[in-house]
């Protein structure tokens, strides 16, 4: 079963998760491309390959956010319709060889192929996956996202403490050079990255960008990376960073300053901040081959009483039922008028919102952004056949 | 103690003794000038691993110049050995980890002139794994007698796993690790380069069971275990299904032979049902 309580919390609580938190189907569809695009901080279009919903009909950087039920039997699909082959490796989750996507091991999906991915979701926890076909030169591409494994009780694992909402900080790097001529990277041991990312972000396109957590109840900072580099995260007194799990298993508390997590580790940090907490976790990147120093990222954190619609905000109505499938209502809003948006910014519709609410049945799944007239913009899903 | 007098005296079994010898190998492409630790005085591929000595461990310097040794079980402490010239480490009461000999000379360094000496968890098949990049414009450089330019750029093009890159390192019976369903096995691992390593195993969590850099890890359950420069780390791998996995360097320019995918630090697992 795929879970949304928690990912969506952290939606609606920043904007910070550029990680493409779009709706996931039931059964999951991805696919992969070699004909993206990304936007670097200074506004330039660099090509990328990666991975997207089929439903969306574009790859993303990094990929979807893949959420599981701790538990659950899945059947991951994926289609290529990419001109190369490619795969789909479930890093961490210790699927049966058959299904662990390395090429020599297990299967090609070659260019117009599709194929299911099964496994079992044993332990909640986080996770990656990633394209296993000349992976040197596939990742730095793009094709890499995130896993959450997650218990329906909102606690980090059997026994664990519970925590009100999840934020995916998914740690990368590329190498300008090598997205505009892939074909002209070689030799692959000189690849040198220059663009630092979280979530996709760098630089100035992290600075507006704020996650708001509670003083009473622990937030869980999903860390994950998928950089060529090695990447330390700097915790600031007052943030109350703790250490509870790594690699998708608990390990002991641990409190906090500073954590290293080397290419494909995972870990799972609780931050607590104290009331009026206003502060960054820094991210400094770190070359692995002469340990230079390569960029700081500043990962912006708020007690949430300092967010500026704090007050308006608990009394802002928002959408139910969240994720939706058919009609989808906000309170006090019969006759208000609406528009609505698609994550990528298509307008898909305007008008007023009937007695009935919004009829979403015919809507493709995925994240949308809504502006009732006068009030703030909000976002809710629509997901059809969620089980 | 001369070479001259060990080899005479034949006081220390063959196992016990290490000889520093000087050679060449061809590695991913291209050819490397090396330096070897030796069960022999005949140069080898790769250092020789020791485990479970008794009393003490003799070092002989084979090699045109003098070395100065290290080694992790007694920190803080080296000892110079010259041409022709040998040292004998106690290893008496060595505690059960994994433990790392090397040259601390820059040439030694270069040219790969450190091992694994481990002690304990010797109940199950114990395999060894010794981290290493190299870069042969510099081997030679040092081969030749001449020294580093500091202010140079690092960038190593070959990465390997007991001295050899991917597929070698399916030949080899300490890197390819085979094992059963229920079957148990150690690893023990030493990054013997300059630079940070992190190895991914595909189908399963590894326990650790030794961090020299993370002794606070000891006890976690991880599939994917740095192992920083110098670094001893062991693990105990329970298989609990079956199958071929590769383990890896995630830092993915470490899997690349002179820049082709795949090579490098690549070996696999191979669990029989």
């Amino acid at each position: 079963m795929m879970k949304w309580k928690n990912v969506l919390g952290a939606v609606a609580a920043s904007a910070v998760l550029a990680l493409p938190v779009v709706a996931q189907q039931a059964p999951p569809s991805l696919f992969s491309g070699m004909d993206g695009i990304h936007f670097l901080e200074d506004g330039t279009a660099l090509p990328i390959w990666g991975y997207g919903w089929v439903a969306d009909g574009f790859i993303t950087l990094p990929g979807p956010l893949l959420t599981y039920d701790e538990g659950a039997s899945v059947s991951l699909a994926f289609e290529n319709p990419s001109p190369e082959s490619h795969t789909i490796h479930l890093h961490g989750l210790d699927v049966d060889q058959a299904n662990d996507g390395v090429p020599a091991t297990s299967f090609f999906v070659t260019s117009g192929q599709s194929t299911t991915y099964d496994f079992t979701a044993t332990h909640s926890g986080t996770y990656l996956y990633h394209c296993h076909v000349t992976t040197t030169l596939h990742l730095t591409m793009g094709m890499y996202g995130m896993v959450l494994v997650t218990r329906p009780d909102g606690t980090l694992f059997e026994g664990g403490p519970a925590v009100v909402q999840d934020v995916p900080w998914l740690f990368s790097d590329l190498e300008v050079a090598t997205n505009l001529n892939p074909v002209g990277s070689f030799p692959f041991h000189d690849m040198r990255p220059d663009v630092f990312m979280v979530n996709g972000r760098a630089g100035s396109q992290l600075a507006e960008e704020v996650v708001y957590a509670s003083s009473e109840e622990p937030t869980a900072l999903r860390l994950a990376s998928m950089a060529y580099s090695k990447v330390t995260c700097h915790f600031p007194e007052g943030l109350n960073a703790e250490l509870w799990m790594s690699d998708g298993r608990e390990v002991p508390v641990e409190a906090l300053d500073s954590l290293e997590i080397y290419p494909g580790e995972r870990f799972t940090v609780l931050v607590q901040p104290v009331e009026g907490f206003d502060g960054s976790v820094t991210a400094v990147f770190e070359h692995m081959v002469d340990g230079y120093d390569e960029a700081e990222e500043f990962l912006q954190i708020r007690e949430e009483s300092l967010h500026p619609s704090h007050v308006a905000r608990l009394d802002v109505p928002s959408w139910y039922p969240n994720p939706a499938s058919h009609n989808i209502h906000m309170t006090e809003s019969t006759g208000q008028f609406v528009r609505v948006w698609t994550s990528v910014g298509e307008l898909v519709f305007e008008g007023q919102i009937s007695a009935s609410g919004l009829d979403v049945a015919s809507w493709n799944n995925g994240l949308y952004l809504a502006q009732v007239e006068g009030r703030d913009v909000t976002r809710f899903v629509v997901a059809h056949g969620i089980r | 103690m001369a070479l001259a007098s060990v080899l005479a005296a034949g006081l220390y079994a063959q196992s016990d003794t290490l000889w520093m010898v000087p050679g060449g190998v061809g590695l991913g492409g291209d050819t490397l000038a090396a330096l070897r630790f030796c069960a022999t005085p005949q140069f080898q591929m790769s250092n020789e691993t020791l485990n479970d000595l008794t009393s003490s461990v003799v070092v002989v310097n084979a090699d045109s110049v003098a070395h100065e040794l290290a080694w992790t079980a007694q920190e803080g402490t080296t000892w110079s050995v010259t041409p022709g010239a040998s040292v004998e480490l106690d290893v008496t009461g060595l505690a059960d980890e994994t433990h790392r000999l090397w040259s601390v000379t820059e040439r030694g360094q270069t040219l790969g002139l450190s091992t694994m000496i481990r002690s304990g968890w010797d109940d199950l098949p114990h395999y060894e794994w010794n981290l290493n990049e190299w870069d042969p414009a510099e081997t030679w450089e040092l081969a030749g007698g001449g020294s580093l330019d500091p202010t140079a750029a690092y960038v190593p093009r070959q990465f390997t796993i007991n001295d050899l890159n991917y597929p070698n390192t399916l030949a080899d019976s300490s890197s390819y690790v085979q094992t059963s369903v229920g079957a148990a096995v150690y690893i023990s691992i030493i990054n013997q380069g300059r630079m940070d390593q992190v190895l991914h195993f595909h189908g399963y969590h590894v326990d650790m069971l030794q961090s020299s850099a993370h002794p606070n890890r000891v006890g976690w359950s991880k599939d994917t275990v740095p192992v920083k420069a110098g670094e001893c780390v062991v693990v105990r791998l329970d298989p609990n299904q079956p199958g071929e996995y590769p383990v890896h360097a995630h830092n993915l320019v470490a899997v690349t032979n002179a820049g082709f995918y795949p090579g490098g630090m690549i070996t696999y697992l191979n669990v029989a049902p």
